[in-house]
C-alpha cells in the first residue's frame, strides 16, 4: 500500500517503515503511528518562525511533532526531527486542547514548525479544522516535497506558508537532503503562490549551495518579486558539525547582487542581524524595522505602515498578509493576567 | 549608558543596550578605548557552543585576557557546561568526573595566574532525571521560565485541575498566590507577575509543559538546601548565597577578588574543602537560574527581584520592550555587584561567562563578555560595557 502523503510515496505494506516512519497501514488505510502526539507547543512571535509579512506583531501557538522525510545533513532540529520513538517526549494532546492552549495564552494564529508537517499530515489537518471552527489562522513551514495531493489540502487549510527551498540543483538535494529530485517542491511552490500567502527559507551553506543565490533569487521573482526569502547563515551541526562557522559578510556579499532581484531579502540565524527590517521597495525606506536577538527570524519592534499597508513615506502598497496584530490584544480577553491576590 | 558588540566571528555590530538600536560604525560612541578593547577580546574569543569541548577554557581564557587587557579589581566568571551539558547530554560517571574536573583545572588555572582570592561557589548538583510532570492536559496553563525547571507557573486552574494536581506524584507542593504573597511579602512587580498557582516538583522530576524545550532531558537540577562555597579570603561568614555579595564588598578594598560561580556542581562533586551555603528560603530551594544568579549578584532573595518562577514572561515582550537584547528583563538590576562596586566604590570589575545574558545581568561587571546562545544554538558571543569610559 503506498502513502501518498509525499513524493517518496513509500510502500508501507507488510509493515515496511517509510522513510519517515511516521505512518503504517492499518486495515487497508495509511494511518498515522503517532497520532496526536507533539513535542513542543510555544507562545512565540510570528516574526521568529519565521512569517515577516503575515500578521506582523502577532503572537503564534507553534507546534510540532516529531520525524521528517528528508535526512538534512545540517538539520538543526535532527534531535527531534531524526528522533526514534521514546526518544524525545511527547505531548498527547488533542486538536481542541490545542486550540484552547492557543486561545489561553492569548495567541493569534497557530503554525506548525519544527518539524514537517506531511508526516504528520492527519493530525495537522484536525487542528487545522479545530482552528478554522474557532477562527485561527493556520500556517506552517514545511520543505516543499508533498504530493500534488497533499499540496492542494495544505493549501486549502493553511493561510500562510513558509516553504524552504534548500538548494537549486538536483546533485545538491541528493546529496545532503536525500531525496531524489527537487522539481516537485518547484512545482509546489508556484502552485501555493497562486492560493496562499507563501514565503520562502533557504539555508545557506557556504561553499556548498551559496553559488545559487542568484539562481534561488531569479526563480522566486519568476513567480512573484514580492515573495519574501529568508536566508540563513546556517550553523554547523548534525552530521556537518565540524564544518567551519560561515561567513557572514562573505554570503552578504553574494546576496548584495539578489537584492536587485528581490525586495524583500532577509538575512538571518546570527544575533545582531541588520538584514531583518522591511524596506519600501520603491522608496527606500524602512517600513518595519526588526531585530535577530538570535534565532531565525527576528522580532518585530516598529510597524510603521499605514492602515491601508502604504508606506507612510511614498504611499507605496506593500505586500502583507493579514493585520498588523498587537502583541499583547488578547491577554485580557483570554484572562492569562490574574488580578492578585 | 550600555553598549554591546554582537560578534559573530568576523562581523560585528554595536547596538545600545536599553533600545537595541544598531550605531553606525563611525559614531564616536563606538570608537572608545573601552568598546576597541573589548571587540579585541572578542574577536580573539569567539564563543565555541555550549556543545563543544572547549566552551570551559574559553570562560578561563577570556578571563584571562580580561585580565591582562583591563586589570579589573573585580572579576566575575561562570562556567555554565556541567548545568547545561549535564541536562541534555547522556553521560558515562566517568565523562561526567572529567568534565566536573576540567572545570576546575580551569578555575585553578585562573587562580594560579591572576592570584585573584577566589569565591567559588557550586551552585548545586544535578541528579538523574526519574520522570517528566506533564502539564499539558490540565484545564489550565502550566508554564516554566527556563532553565528554572523544579518551580512551574500555573494559570486559569479550574477544580478538577486542583484536585488533579494531588493525584501527580512529581509534585512537592502546589502554593497559591495568596499563600504565597503572605509567606514570602514579594515586591510589588514580583507579585503582580505571580502566577495563580506555583508548583513545586519533587527532587528528580522536571515539568513538561507549555514552552519548555524539545530536548530530551537525562539529568535535572537537584533540591540542595545548602551548597558548597570555597573562599580563600580569613575569617568571612558566608551563611547564605545572599551573602556573599556582601563578603565581596567588604574584602575588595584589600584585595582583588573573583567570584566564579559553578552550575551543575553542588556538594557531590565538588572537590577539596568547603562550607555549607543556605540555598533557601521556606520551602523554596534556589534552582540555578536567575534565581540564583541575582540572590547571589543583589544579596537580595528572589521575591525582591521583578522576576517570579513560572511568570508567562512572553506577555510581556511588547514590540517597545526596553533592553531587547536582555530576554524578560527590562532593565539592568540596579542592585547587582558590578553596578555597586563601579557607583559606590569606584571599583573596577570584568565578567566572563557561559550562561548568555546572566553573565552580564548578574556580574553588572564594567565590561561583561559572554556566549549568545538560546535552546544551546550558538548564535555569536557579546560583550556588554557598562562602563563606556575608561579612566
Ligand atoms: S510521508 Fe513518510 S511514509 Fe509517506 S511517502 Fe512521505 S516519507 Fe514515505
Amino acid at each position: 500500500m503506498i502513502c501518498n502523503y509525499c513524493e517518496w510515496r513509500c510502500d508501507l505494506g507488510n509493515g515496511k517503515p517509510g522513510i519517515c516512519q511516521m505512518y503504517m497501514e492499518k486495515d487497508n488505510r495509511i494511518v498515522e503511528k503517532y497520532p496526536n502526539y507533539y513535542t513542543t507547543y510555544h507562545a512565540t512571535h510570528i516574526e521568529s518562525l519565521p512569517f515577516f509579512h503575515a500578521y506582523p506583531g502577532s503572537r503564534t501557538l507553534q507546534i510540532g511533532s516529531r520525524g521528517c522525510n528528508f535526512d538534512c545533513h545540517y538539520c538543526s532540529n535532527a534531535y527531534v526531527a531524526k528522533s526514534l520513538p521514546g526518544e524525545v517526549y511527547t505531548f498527547n494532546m488533542t486538536p481542541q486542547r490545542i486550540v484552547d492552549v492557543a486561545k489561553q495564552t492569548g495567541c493569534h494564529n497557530i503554525v506548525f514548525s519544527v518539524n514537517e508537517p506531511t508526516v504528520s499530515f492527519p493530525s495537522f489537518l484536525e487542528i487545522a479544522e479545530e482552528a478554522r471552527i474557532s477562527e485561527f489562522p493556520i500556517g506552517c513551514m514545511t520543505n516543499g516535497y508533498m504530493t500534488q495531493e497533499s499540496t492542494d489540502i495544505l493549501s486549502s487549510v493553511c493561510e500562510f506558508i513558509n516553504i524552504s527551498l534548500k538548494g537549486f540543483s538536483q546533485e545538491f538535494y541528493r546529496k545532503y537532503t536525500g531525496i531524489p529530485d527537487f522539481k516537485p517542491i518547484l512545482r509546489n511552490i508556484e502552485k501555493l503562490a497562486l492560493t496562499n500567502h507563501i514565503e520562502i527559507t533557504t539555508p545557506i551553506i557556504q561553499d556548498i549551495n551559496d553559488d545559487k543565490i542568484i539562481e534561488i533569487a531569479k526563480f522566486i521573482a519568476s513567480i512573484d518579486r514580492n515573495i519574501p526569502w529568508h536566508v540563513f547563515r546556517l550553523l554547523p551541526e548534525y552530521k556537518m558539525e565540524d564544518k567551519d562557522y560561515p561567513s557572514i559578510q562573505e554570503i552578504n556579499k553574494k546576496l548584495e547582487d539578489a537584492r536587485g532581484i528581490l525586495p524583500y531579502i532577509y538575512f538571518s540565524n546570527f544575533i545582531g542581524s541588520v538584514w531583518v527590517s522591511t524596506h519600501c521597495p520603491s522608496c527606500g525606506q524602512k517600513i518595519i524595522e526588526r531585530f535577530n536577538l538570535g534565532g531565525c527570524g527576528g522580532k518585530m519592534v516598529k510597524y510603521s505602515l499605514l492602515e491601508d499597508k502604504k508606506c507612510p513615506y511614498c504611499g507605496a502598497q506593500i505586500e502583507i498578509h493579514g493585520e498588523y496584530t498587537q502583541w499583547n490584544s488578547r491577554d485580557e480577553s483570554y484572562g492569562i493576567r490574574n488580578p492578585g491576590c | 549608558m550600555a553598549y554591546a558588540i554582537l560578534d559573530v566571528r568576523e562581523w560585528d555590530t554595536v547596538v545600545r543596550m536599553d533600545t537595541g538600536e544598531p550605531l553606525p560604525m563611525n559614531s564616536p560612541k563606538v570608537n572608545t578605548p573601552m568598546l576597541d578593547m573589548a571587540r579585541q577580546v572578542i574577536k580573539g574569543h569567539p564563543y565555541p557552543g555550549d556543545f563543544s569541548s572547549k566552551s570551559i577554557e574559553w570562560v578561563t581564557d577570556t578571563a584571562l585576557r580580561l585580565w591582562k587587557t583591563y586589570d579589573p579589581h573585580f572579576m566575575f566568571m561562570i562556567y555554565a557546561q556541567p548545568g547545561i551539558l549535564g541536562g541534555v547530554k547522556y553521560m558515562t560517571p566517568d565523562r561526567w568526573n572529567s568534565l566536573v574536573c576540567r572545570v576546575f583545572q580551569n578555575v585553578n588555572r585562573f587562580i594560579e595566574i591572576t592570584g585573584y582570592i577566589p569565591i567559588i561557589v557550586g551552585l548545586g548538583d544535578m541528579v538523574p532525571l526519574k520522570e517528566y510532570i506533564d502539564l499539558s492536559g490540565l484545564d489550565g496553563i502550566g508554564y516554566i521560565r527556563m532553565p528554572n525547571r523544579r518551580y512551574a507557573g500555573f494559570y486559569n486552574p479550574t477544580d478538577r485541575d486542583i484536585s488533579r494536581f494531588d493525584r501527580m506524584p512529581g509534585i512537592e507542593r502546589t502554593v497559591s498566590k495568596c499563600d504565597f504573597i503572605n509567606l514570602f511579602e514579594p515586591s510589588d512587580v514580583f507579585r503582580e507577575r505571580l502566577p495563580d498557582y506555583l508548583i513545586v516538583a519533587k527532587e528528580g522530576y522536571s515539568f513538561k509543559t507549555l514552552g519548555t524545550s524539545s530536548r530530551t532531558g537525562y539529568k535535572t537540577i537537584a533540591k540542595n538546601e545548602a551548597i558548597p562555597v570555597y573562599t580563600g579570603l580569613p575569617n568571612t561568614e558566608i551563611n547564605s548565597l545572599v551573602d556573599l555579595k556582601d563578603t565581596v564588598i567588604k574584602n575588595i578594598n584589600h584585595q582583588r577578588i573573583a567570584l566564579i560561580l559553578l552550575d551543575g556542581i553542588g556538594t557531590k562533586d565538588f572537590p577539596g574543602e568547603y562550607r555549607l551555603c543556605n540555598n533557601s528560603l521556606y520551602w523554596y530551594t534556589y534552582c540555578q537560574g536567575d534565581d540564583s544568579y541575582f540572590a547571589v549578584s543583589c544579596g537580595e532573595h528572589f521575591q525582591h527581584s521583578d522576576y517570579p518562577p513560572g511568570w508567562l514572561d512572553f506577555t510581556e515582550d511588547f514590540e517597545m520592550k526596553t533592553y531587547p537584547y536582555d530576554g524578560f528583563i527590562e532593565k539592568p538590576l540596579s542592585g547587582s555587584i558590578g553596578n555597586y562596586l563601579r557607583t559606590k566604590m569606584g571599583i573596577t570589575s570584568a565578567a566572563a561567562g557561559s550562561r548568555s545574558t546572566f553573565t552580564h545581568l548578574s556580574g553588572g561587571a564594567d565590561i561583561c563578555i559572554e556566549c549568545c546562545c538560546c535552546g544551546l544554538y550558538n548564535y555569536g558571543t557579546k560583550a556588554v560595557i557598562y562602563k563606556t569610559q575608561a579612566s
